[in-house]
């Protein structure tokens, strides 16, 4: 029987398989290959230099600056994303009426374009026309209607709050739609044995809802590890430095922005650095959050 | 008869030597029938931008006017270079692409991989009878030689300066400083009556280093900000003239001459400002009036002026930017003999005026005016004593050392979050330990 299975699920997984290796495997390979070269990307011809790319990498504080910066989304971010779609969970999940309207709400931005998005976001916090300062002059809180929130020392968290709001509803939706998956005979019993939400989100719907919650923890690992397009688009010409992300490093190293630095041997070993940080991040994640397997 | 016949002979003999002169100047490598088969150019414009509609248009002219050509050409955008580089690593056929320069230089031309162009200037221009090199504006077609030969042909001349509108300058009577003391009069005189002086998008990093550049350039000379990174031993930046440079880069904004929260300010806020006359004055290329064009209040009058000289600086107000935007052909073109003949015949007086007209830029050919919008910019060029290259070069020649030392130091210089003995000290460490790396060799400097 087991045999007969193998037999069929070959074929099935092959189209898929090779797809991966192709697309994914092989690139990632050949990019370990570039990162020990020192090489422009437009001659034929590559020097190859080991690992000084990395040694130099351990010296570049651009380097390091923008890691923190993408370590600050991933965990800042992370707690404020998921502490607040917890919030909505909860109270979605709790029978309230127009559920769906609000999770659609709540989804929207990630419909829209990240460049409208973060053009949007950019005008909000215009110091001058931006529709934040011109709310607070409104209500009379003008100190408040006077910040740049764009300035040195705001703009990532400005930028942090922004990147929140697009991507709270995403998580929600994927919460949600584990929870519906729960038996609704759970939470009766709950509510008649006298539990509160509260005791019933944390007790029921978090531990039923374990796997999910550990897909959607390694999906925004990889998503902000990776944030490249909000940042590099805030700005319009380029990316004000404050918000520079490793990715938005690479991507200046290797192809340019008005600076023509040209490294794509370089760049290609941040690139690698940035597909380290992603497994061990899922390597983490996936140790912290084993736990046994609740069925009901 | 005696006395026709040697004069037959003087004018055979000069037709004969006439004859015999005009190839050296005008004959082209390639006959009308070379010009022919594939030809790929990958153009830095936008498909529906005013200026690629111009291209547009003189595409379809070439192809009219050389049947046998069959052009394909890609609307790249700015990151023309990136995808380029995509193509030509494919084995992809690529003749011509535009660019800026300093882009073409670290992409091309340091990598050796630019064909020469020199036979082409040596032809006559289209349709013409006068040298192909000699329609240009004089020094453009030097700065980017590579081996003692020319591999890029510009089209359009950009430069930065200060701009303004002269109904404003009027309305608070105000003259054009020649000095940095004079301009930081005119903007203390500004701020006494409640308004701003200087616009500054303050999170764009490259429009922060142009009072670095400028500044260097009127302080220490053009070349000399170029020297001091080219130096491995970091000695040059001990010359006190830096010091005063990185002071004078702190004044506008340790003396509130910037608009209110220009330190956050992201691109286009405060140009659109300055457009709306919300500011006195912008520093930036002379694309501004483009680009600001549909934002400025009714009536706006876009004048400039250079960037003004300082007292006992070594660098002159008509020591004068060019950057240039323009062609070139990959020394792997699969047909440059078509790359070549698109250059000259889009190098035309009707298809520059075009872009002129549309574009509202300075062109590269010498006979064609200036846009309305810039009145103040061909005498610049007029009267120029030197022409050198945005950001004094180091942006084109040291991009690494730009982008990863500079601009970060540059930004908190500008913003007061170091102090510019600080500023002096940590560049000159980080020049020494930039040029000390075991590897890579920027790009550049191949």
């Amino acid at each position: 029987m087991r045999k007969e299975r193998k037999h069929i699920i070959i074929p099935f997984l092959l189209p898929a398989g090779l797809l991966y290796l192709i697309f994914f495997v092989y690139p990632a390979l050949q990019a370990l290959v570039v990162s020990l070269y020192d090489w422009s990307g437009f001659t034929p011809t590559w020097t190859f230099i080991g690992l000084d790319n990395f040694r130099e990498l351990l010296r570049d504080r651009v380097y390091w600056g923008t890691l923190g910066f993408t370590m600050m989304i991933l965990v800042v971010g992370g707690m404020l994303v998921f502490g607040i779609a917890f919030v909505f969970t909860a109270i979605l999940s709790s029978g309230i009426r127009g559920k769906k309207f609000f999770r659609a709400v709540l989804f929207f931005p990630n419909v829209v374009a990240t460049v409208a998005l973060a053009t949007l976001w950019a005008f909000i916090y215009n110091y001058n026309f931006g529709l934040l300062n011109g709310f607070f002059k409104m209500i009379g809180l003008k100190q408040l209607g006077s910040i740049t929130w764009t300035g040195p020392g705001l703009i990532t968290w400005a930028v942090l709050v922004a990147m929140v709001w697009i991507y709270v509803g995403f998580y929600v939706v994927l919460l949600l739609a584990g929870v519906d998956k729960i038996s609704p005979e759970l939470f009766d019993a709950a509510k008649v044995e006298g539990a509160n939400q509260l005791q019933i989100f944390v007790r029921i719907t978090i531990p039923l809802l374990w796997d999910v919650l550990t897909v959607a923890v390694v999906l925004w690992g990889i998503g902000a590890i990776k944030q490249f397009e909000f940042m590099y688009a805030f700005a319009g010409i380029r990316p004000p430095r404050d918000i520079w992300t490793t990715a938005v490093y690479m991507y200046v190293l290797a192809f340019g922005k008005r600076d023509a630095v040209f490294r794509m041997g370089y760049g290609t070993a941040v690139a690698v650095t940035l597909l380290i940080l992603v497994i061990i991040f899922v390597l983490i994640a996936r140790r912290l959050m084993r736990r046994e397997a609740i069925e009901y | 008869m005696k006395h026709i016949r040697p004069l037959i002979m003087i004018i055979a003999v000069l037709a004969l030597v006439l004859a015999a002169s005009v190839p050296a100047i005008a004959a082209s490598p390639f006959s009308e029938e070379d010009i022919s088969g594939d030809f790929v150019y990958w153009a830095l414009w936008n498909e529906g931008e005013p200026q690629q509609q111009v291209f547009a248009e003189m595409i379809a002219a070439f192809q009219e006017k050389y049947p046998n050509v069959n052009i394909q050409v890609t609307w790249a955008g700015r990151e023309v270079l990136t995808k380029a580089r995509s193509a030509l690593m494919a084995g992809a056929q690529l003749d011509l692409v535009d660019q800026a320069a300093d882009e073409l230089n670290a992409a091309f031309i340091k990598n050796d991989l630019a064909m020469p162009l020199d036979d082409l200037l040596a032809e006559n221009a289209l349709g013409e009878e006068v040298a192909f090199k000699d329609i240009f504006v004089p020094g453009v077609l030097e700065p980017y030689k590579w081996k003692e030969q020319v591999v890029f042909i510009p089209y359009e001349i950009i430069t930065s300066a200060y701009w303004y509108d002269e109904n404003l300058f009027k309305e608070y009577n105000l003259t054009v400083p020649k000095t940095w003391d004079e301009m930081m009069q005119m903007c203390e005189t500004l701020k006494a009556q409640g308004k701003a002086c200087i616009a500054q998008d303050g999170t764009a990093d490259i429009y922060n280093a142009y009072y670095w550049y400028w500044l260097s350039a009127r302080i220490m000379g053009p070349g000399a900000w170029y020297a001091a990174v080219s130096d491995p031993t970091g000695a040059a930046w001990d010359d006190p003239g830096w010091l005063e440079v990185a002071r004078k880069v702190q004044e506008p904004a340790q003396k509130g001459y910037f608009m209110s929260g220009w330190d956050g300010s992201v691109w286009p806020a405060a140009q659109v400002a300055w457009s709306q006359g919300e500011a006195a004055v912008l520093l930036c290329g002379s694309w501004i009036p483009n680009e600001t064009g549909k934002t400025a209040k009714p009536g706006f009058k876009y004048r400039g002026f250079v960037f003004p000289e300082v007292t006992g600086g070594k660098g002159k107000a008509t020591e004068v930017e060019s950057y240039l935007l323009g062609w070139l052909v990959p020394s792997s073109a699969k047909n440059p003999a078509a790359a070549k003949a698109f250059i000259k015949f889009a190098m035309q007086r009707e298809w520059q005026q075009k872009i002129v007209d549309v574009g509202q830029n300075m062109v590269a050919r010498k006979d064609v005016p200036l846009p309305d919008v810039l009145p103040d910019m061909k005498a610049w060029f007029d009267t120029a004593t030197a022409l050198h290259k945005p950001y004094d070069g180091v942006q084109a020649d040291h991009p690494g050392w730009w982008a990863t030392i500079f601009l970060p130091l540059d930004d908190q210089l500008i913003k007061l979050q170091i102090t510019p003995e600080d500023f002096i000290a940590t560049i000159k460490q980080r020049t020494i330990e930039y040029w000390a790396k075991p590897t890579p060799t920027p790009a550049a400097l191949r």
